[in-house]
């Protein structure tokens, strides 16, 4: 089969792993959209850094199993490939998001309009809290099966993590491009996001476990919880 | 069935907010208060086709729950093996005065709302007094609409206390002698039973007597007139009576 004529750009260019192509002096001369957003939490330096750590001695490709985390974004190898003095690759593999090992029974899970479950969640937090909220959601997100009382459970306790912190800011969107394979089923995937200036931890196993019992990953920081929620139609 | 549920307080507003926003989602969700706050009513007036089942009946919310994917269990702190019970995929809504294990209701529960106390709402103390006065007016055919005085509200007790309260100030203020009389018969008819009890049980009428009368004419000097007794005679009765 004679490749020459396929034009791969556009295919490199929508595939979920980062890849970016340094020249000789580690200057992007190529990077596609996942590495245009994770350049957003890695430095263009440390990305070459690991590009030349993990070289192969000589001219071809090797993959190197490496665990990177960068904020969400989890990687357990890296590629790095050169056929001359001038260009060279990297490409990060994701770690996979979920660990979907418990067969999700999905007819038992119920069609749910998932911003009143946050609403409701909202105001049952801001019957005890008076902090200010700030709310980003997407209003025209169509529904999605979710197990509504773990979730429900979940959102109690992330928010309450939040709860002596002046301001926190809510955001709840389609992540677009990212995906998750739900018995052989290609879903996409919603993020919701609680910031603020600090919060307890107190509750972080609790949210941790509930997480993993209903498929969400949850990524716990400091100052931040990020929940990835498959959504399932 | 209840057409409304009156409330000023934002916190109870908040609270049927939530629950409205459950209404269609396959949730449990607690609501624990004093007794007597109005938790059963709430939940009558936003849940008015859904069983109710009394929580110290273990086999007949067993049997409920079979049945039904909607379920308000009452008086949960008497439901004995909380832990057990398989709340996936239904509407529950529990009513609890107070709750022993809060671990196990975190763990059960999505929503949990707490429901203030009357002491802690006082914007709804109005609204109830106004609601149960009505209710009294009614009740008792009085031709008259009450008059409140609202020193004497009682809401030690919540709703329980504060409709007592209401009822006796309408009785007072419709009663008659022959009422009074027949109210301290029967008082005295199921008390008395010491080897005193002349002194023990003539305060009953002097207290009030002298109270009122000292609160109507302002003086010692001119209820002794109007009671028709000596001043020092009244003097002495205040001082038995402990009336300053």
């Amino acid at each position: 089969m004679n490749s020459t004529s396929i034009d791969f750009k556009f295919f490199i260019d929508s595939d979920s792993t980062p890849f970016v192509l340094f020249d000789s002096s580690g200057k992007i001369l190529y990077l596609n959209n996942s590495s245009e957003i994770l350049l957003g939490y890695v430095s263009r330096q440390e990305l070459y850094d690991i590009t030349l750590s993990y070289a192969p001695k000589d001219f071809g490709s090797k993959t190197t199993r490496l665990e990177l985390q960068y904020d969400s974004f989890s990687f357990y190898a890296v590629g790095v490939a050169y056929d001359d003095e001038d260009q060279i690759a990297l490409r990060l593999y994701h770690k996979p998001k979920l660990n979907v090992s418990r067969n999700i029974e999905l007819d038992k899970l119920p069609m749910t309009d998932i911003n009143i479950l946050l609403e409701a969640n909202i105001t049952l937090f801001k019957l005890k809290n008076s902090n200010q909220l700030h709310l980003l959601v997407d209003q025209d997100l169509p529904q999605c099966r979710i197990d509504q009382n773990e979730f429900s459970k979940l959102l109690r306790k992330v928010l309450h993590s939040f709860r002596s912190s002046d301001s926190i800011d809510i955001s709840l969107k389609l992540l677009v491009g990212e995906y998750v394979i739900i018995q052989n089923k290609k879903e996409h995937l919603l993020e919701l996001v609680v910031k603020a200036n600090g919060r307890y931890t107190d509750s972080d196993s609790e949210i941790r476990s509930i997480s993993g019992q209903i498929n969400i990953s949850a990524n716990l920081k400091e100052h931040i919880i990020k929940l990835q929620i498959p959504f399932v139609s | 069935m209840i057409d409304k549920f009156h409330t000023d307080s934002t916190q109870v507003q908040n609270i049927i907010k939530g629950f409205n926003l459950t209404k269609s989602l396959l949730v449990s969700s607690i609501i624990i208060g004093e007794p007597h706050t109005g938790k059963k009513s709430l939940i009558r007036y936003l849940y008015p086709t859904v069983q109710f089942v009394y929580g110290g009946d273990m086999e007949a919310v067993k049997m409920a729950l079979e049945e039904q994917t909607q379920l308000v269990i009452y008086d949960f702190e008497k439901l004995t093996n909380i832990e057990n019970i398989d709340f996936e995929n239904r509407r529950i809504i529990a009513i609890a005065n107070y709750i022993s294990n809060e671990k196990t209701i975190d763990s059960l529960f999505a929503f949990i709302y707490h429901m203030p106390a009357l002491k802690d709402r006082v914007e709804d103390i109005d609204i109830l007094t106004k609601q149960f006065s009505k209710e009294v007016t009614s009740n008792l055919m009085l031709d008259k609409e009450l008059e409140i005085d609202t020193k004497l509200l009682d809401i030690s007790t919540n709703t329980h206390s504060l409709k007592r309260s209401i009822y006796i100030q309408a009785f007072s203020q419709s009663c008659t002698s022959k009422d009074i009389e027949e109210i301290l018969y029967y008082y005295l008819y199921n008390n008395m039973e010491g080897n005193n009890d002349y002194k023990e049980y003539l305060p009953f009428y002097e207290r009030p007597l002298i109270e009122a009368g000292l609160k109507k004419f302002g003086s010692q000097l001119k209820l002794s007139d109007i009671l028709g007794i000596n001043r020092n005679t009244l003097r002495k009765k205040m001082h038995e009576l402990n009336i300053h």
